[in-house]
């Protein structure tokens, strides 16, 4: 693994700007980020720890319907939250990307990486034929703690998102569906392979570790 | 560059000198502090042999990084027996033979024990091996791990309902 520089700031606008830096990443619990640094496949110059970031992790209800997941909330708390009485019931399943088998590390379910883009995809309701039961939530491409560190010198002022990701529902892809029904996909790619596997693999709750 | 960070493990504080930012939590553990009960594994976070607990929550040692969690609350295999008197889990892995070489056992029994007080695995064999399905076992000796599970589980049940009665 290549040496880094590791920076712990006390605040939001001191993590993005730390890692305004180019090669610079943020490190969360770092279950994804250290996997790919100890195989070579991302080397960051610096690590930008923001663990320590206030009010991060918190899991709301908007007014509107939505729900701000905190970027520091944890997957297995994400999972075991009750927030699935409301109009995303299966809001915790969806993230939980990680192979079963990597469970034993909570990981934080999004980076504060998010800051620079518009992930607050539209809550376009689910089609009609789609009841709120069935209705399935993206996971960002956002959520990703691995992804590079936003540029555009984005502040919580600026946007009110930031270290936020929102999620909204779209509607399930039937089995056999080949695209004519197919969702358009929200924010860049989508679930990811193993929560889109994880949902075909399993028809009930799961125990809710990630 | 240094990085002095404090830890407290199994109840003992320590202080300790980073003299380089890559140190996982696992090595530290390993070759600083000598508590080699938590195993290196595969070292990517595959095979929870390296599981420990911080701050009451099971964590993959293997992939976390030393200085950043500086100030936690450590707890390792050394620290879950009283003494010779053994951890309910620990002895319910011996009485149900939860284990063949026993390499992966000191993360089997974090994780148990870590899943047992997150509550969420109740006494249902199937809920169990989720919760348990972060660390492998090469001598598949799940069989004996997950009865020695229950049956830890099953006990605690029984005393959360008489309490509750």
């Amino acid at each position: 693994m290549k040496t880094f520089d590791y920076v712990r700031p006390a605040t939001i606008a001191d993590a993005i700007a730390a890692a305004a830096e180019p090669g610079a990443a943020y490190l969360a619990a770092g279950t994804n980020l250290l996997d790919l640094m100890k195989g070579g496949i991302t080397h960051p110059n610096r690590l930008v720890d923001v663990t320590r970031l206030p009010a991060l992790d918190r899991i709301e209800h908007l007014p509107d319907g939505g729900i701000r997941i905190g970027a520091l909330v944890r997957n297995a708390d994400l999972a075991h939250d009750p927030i699935s009485p409301g109009p995303i019931p299966r809001l915790p399943r969806r993230f939980c990307p990680a192979p079963r088998r990597s469970f034993a590390m909570p990981r934080p379910s999004a980076a504060i990486c998010c800051s620079g883009r518009d992930v607050d995809i539209s809550t376009t309701p689910p089609a009609p034929a789609t009841n709120a039961r069935r209705a399935r939530v993206a996971m960002p491409a956002a959520a990703r703690t691995d992804c590079t560190p936003c540029s555009a010198g984005a502040t919580p002022a600026s946007h009110p998102s930031v270290g936020f990701l929102r999620a909204a529902c779209r509607p399930r892809r039937r089995r056999g569906d080949r695209g004519q029904n197919r969702p358009a996909r929200g924010c860049g790619r989508g679930p990811s392979l193993p929560a889109r596997r994880h949902a075909s693999a399993r028809k009930r709750p799961r125990a809710g570790v990630t | 560059m240094a990085f002095p960070i404090s830890l407290t493990v199994n109840g003992v504080r320590r202080d300790v000198e980073l003299g380089d930012p890559r140190v996982t939590l696992l090595d530290l553990l390993r070759e600083r502090l000598h508590l080699t009960g938590t195993k290196k594994g595969c070292d990517r976070g595959q095979c929870g042999a390296c599981t420990v607990l911080i701050d009451g929550r099971r964590i993959n040692s293997c992939l976390a990084l030393a200085v950043s969690h500086d100030g936690a609350d450590i707890l390792t295999i050394e620290g879950v027996a009283r003494g010779d008197q053994l951890h309910p889990v620990q002895a319910a892995f011996i009485a149900h033979d939860g284990f063949q070489c026993g390499f992966c056992t000191p993360g089997q029994i974090m994780s148990a024990i870590g899943l047992m007080q997150e509550g969420q695995a109740g006494d249902d064999p199937e809920r169990i091996r989720e919760g348990m399905s972060g660390n492998l076992c090469r001598c598949a000796a799940y069989s004996g791990i997950t009865d020695a599970v229950l049956d830890v589980q099953k006990s605690l049940v029984v005393t959360d309902r008489r309490r509750s009665a």
